[in-house]
């Protein structure tokens, strides 16, 4: 590679360097060096890719972490629910809050007119049978 | 060639070869990638994966309104590796008792030797977490699936229950066993160097959320009904200090089991602490001599072989003397009576019964108690259910006679329910279905389970015959506290003396039962309700009928039938 360096004389006596002229150096990229940039662009190519990869994956781990918590999470809540609904549950709810079964059910009957319904009776035990 | 042409040329040289090296290697990657890709790409993921049958992850079980009774939750399984071990067992059992909740010495004694060992299964997610967040070598978890009851002992009996090895070990679990834990899929997952599971033992693993998305297994079992005659069964038990009882219901038109109850049962999450008298499914393995339930076959089939018709009456005694054997009618009047089949069905009258049944020829009689399906498994699918003994012929007259009142012939609670379900279904019974399809998460039928085909045992007009005696029992025989205001009532009761278990003859034990169906002009369902060994009172019609009645009347109301019967003031 081209460095285009100056002598001067520094005030101490020492040589510098002066300063790259990076058009200089593009120009004679451009001319002469295309296989150093083919060469740059394939590894900062490669190096892209497998960052981009490296990214997604991270996020799709992420993703597929979510996913499964939020799952996992559903189902403990559907447990409990189903728990908490169950007949007996809510039945032991009721009777805790004071409510009793209803003595007896009334079905209307919209277009019979003399409709009557039943009030509860009480079971009388049948007669004793044989074996 | 000056300095300055030097340098440019050898620069050239290395770039150019640097640049050729550079094409070769992308050439290199192209061919590896593109041409060879398939062939490594095998190779590479036969060595870096395995195969993991996902069946270990059981279906949720949901009743006919998508209601759970089984689902399958993540847990953690902690295992030790002690020939990974840094630290003294001792040093690791401190670190982990807490944790684990077992004491330290006999934490210890686990952790000693060389050999891979379970340290415990299917413990909580959070703790594995924990204990993954301890770092302690030679100490890992793996996810597993854990089966979870969310509903406690409520069917437990039917559900039955599965191991730690995700494998059905009683009940539907183990009845269905193939259907519940599903078709059978792999899934490949990553192995490290060792070949330990690397997707399996993250936390980030997809493989269980994927699993725990399946289809579901829906019973013909409504829990509300469920719960309805477990809790009235529950207090019929204690009032009467019975040993034991059953409440089956079926739909008789297409043999869904409504509700299937039997206790004392138990709490499948904690199973190990049950007795096998509480696990065992009884109403299908068990079996019991019917008693008095067994007329309404024996007067079905006299009607059906032609040997009585529906008008014929019988002279009935207190007594009647078969084959040299005295049978008795219970609290009958010391006079004759004449009882036709109606009367006779309605105050259970062995001699009356005898005397139709004994009209048939054996042969003939046994022939349609088979036809009941006597003496033959349901076809339930249920692991363990029993034959019941129908017993072979020739019949002397004696056996003959007893089989009309129910001894001498044995049969299971549910196989008794399905042979009554022909009065309530037109002359035709149908095998007793638990499960009625797989469906997925939308409700997409995955898998269906159509109810078995109908049998034949006695024709139209027949059964209607029998319904109509059936009617009769709770309108004025042994079954009036079976009547429930606004619908008739169709049933039988039984109070069979039990056999000495290992000895001859009979205990002063019963078994008090009624078999039922409501309304009786469309039949919702049946029912039949039974309780093993009451104490005090023995009779059915004090025990059993009562019983049938609670559960019938909430029934009715839960599914709202509308009542038939109507009652004006």
């Amino acid at each position: 590679m081209r460095t285009a360096t100056l002598r001067h004389t520094h005030p101490l006596g020492a040589p510098r360097t002066a300063p790259l002229d990076w058009r200089v150096l593009a120009r004679a990229n451009s001319r002469r060096n295309w296989p150093v940039l083919a060469v740059v662009a394939l590894l900062t190519a490669n190096l892209g890719l497998y960052v981009a990869s490296v990214v997604k994956e991270a996020a799709l781990n992420r993703l597929q972490l979510d996913l499964k918590s939020a799952r996992h999470e559903n189902i403990r809540l559907r447990t409990d629910l189903a728990a908490a609904r169950s007949p007996k549950a809510v039945e032991a709810a009721a009777v805790a809050r004071g409510m009793v079964p209803a003595q007896d059910v009334l079905f209307a009957r919209l277009h019979e007119a003399n409709a009557g319904s039943a009030p509860a009776i009480a079971a009388g035990f049948g007669a004793p049978e044989g074996f | 060639m000056s300095r300055s042409d030097l340098v440019r040329s050898r620069s050239r040289l290395v770039y150019g070869a640097l640049a050729f090296g550079a094409l070769v290697l992308s050439g290199r990657l192209a061919f590896i990638q593109v041409i060879d890709g398939p062939r490594l790409s095998a190779m590479a993921r036969e060595q870096r994966t395995r195969k993991v049958d996902l069946a270990s992850v059981r279906r949720e079980i949901i009743d006919r309104q998508g209601r759970e009774f089984a689902v399958s939750v993540d847990a953690a399984s902690i295992y030790a590796q002690p020939s990974e071990f840094e630290a003294s067992p001792s040093v690791i059992a401190q670190a982990l008792a807490p944790l684990l909740g077992t004491p330290a010495p006999e934490l210890t004694k686990d952790l000693e030797g060389k050999h891979w060992r379970w340290l415990q299964r299917q413990r909580p997610v959070d703790l594995g977490q924990k204990i993954r967040a301890l770092k302690i070598p030679g100490i890992g978890v793996i996810h597993e699936s854990r089966r979870v009851y969310p509903k406690g002992s409520l069917a437990s009996t039917l559900l039955g229950f599965v191991g730690v090895d995700n494998k059905g070990l009683a009940g539907l679990e183990q009845s269905y066993d193939d259907v519940i834990k599903g078709k059978s899929e792999t899934l490949l997952v990553e192995v490290d160097a060792r070949g330990r599971e690397i997707l399996r033992e993250s936390p980030g693993s997809p493989m269980r959320s994927m699993l725990t998305d399946g289809p579901r297994v829906e019973l013909t079992l409504d829990e509300t009904i469920q719960h309805i005659a477990e809790r009235e069964l529950a207090r019929s038990l204690a009032k009467h200090r019975a040993r034991r009882g059953a409440v089956l219901m079926m739909d008789p038109t297409t043999g869904d089991m409504l509700a299937y109850a039997a206790l004392p049962s138990y709490d499948p999450n904690r199973f190990r602490e049950a007795s096998w008298e509480s696990i065992k499914n009884w109403p299908a393995t068990d079996l019991y001599e019917p008693g008095s339930t067994m007329k309404i076959f024996t007067l079905a089939g006299a009607l059906e072989t032609g040997a009585v018709s529906p008008s014929a009456t019988f002279p009935c005694g207190p007594r009647i003397q078969v084959a040299g054997r005295t049978i008795t009618d219970h609290d009958a009047p010391p006079q004759i009576r004449h009882l036709d089949l109606k009367q006779i069905m309605e105050v259970s009258s062995n001699v009356g019964t005898v005397q139709a049944g004994l009209r048939m020829t054996a042969p003939a009689h046994r022939r349609m108690l088979a036809g009941f399906g006597f003496g033959k498994k349901t076809e339930s699918g249920l692991k363990g259910e029993a034959a019941g003994v129908l017993p072979a012929l020739p019949w002397r007259t004696i056996r003959q006679a007893t089989v009309c009142y129910g001894y001498g012939i044995t049969v299971t609670p549910l196989q008794l329910l399905t042979a009554a379900s022909a009065f309530a279904n037109d002359g035709t019974w149908r095998a007793p279905r638990f499960i009625s399809r797989v469906v997925s998460q939308d409700g997409t039928t995955v898998q269906e389970f159509p109810p078995a085909e109908a049998t034949r045992a006695v024709s139209e007009e027949n059964a209607r015959a029998v319904k109509e005696m059936l009617k009769q029992v709770v309108s004025r025989g042994t079954g009036t506290a079976a009547q429930i205001p606004g619908y008739n009532v169709a049933g039988k009761t039984g109070t069979a003396n039990k056999a000495v278990e290992g000895g001859v003859g009979y205990s002063r034990d019963v078994i008090s039962s009624f078999i039922g169906f409501v309304p009786a002009e469309k039949p919702r369902f049946i029912m039949l309700a039974l309780l093993d060994s009451p104490q005090d009172v023995h009779w059915a019609s004090m025990t059993a009928v009562p019983l049938f009645r609670a559960v019938a009347l909430d029934t009715l109301r839960y599914l709202g039938v509308q009542p038939n019967v109507v009652e004006r003031d």
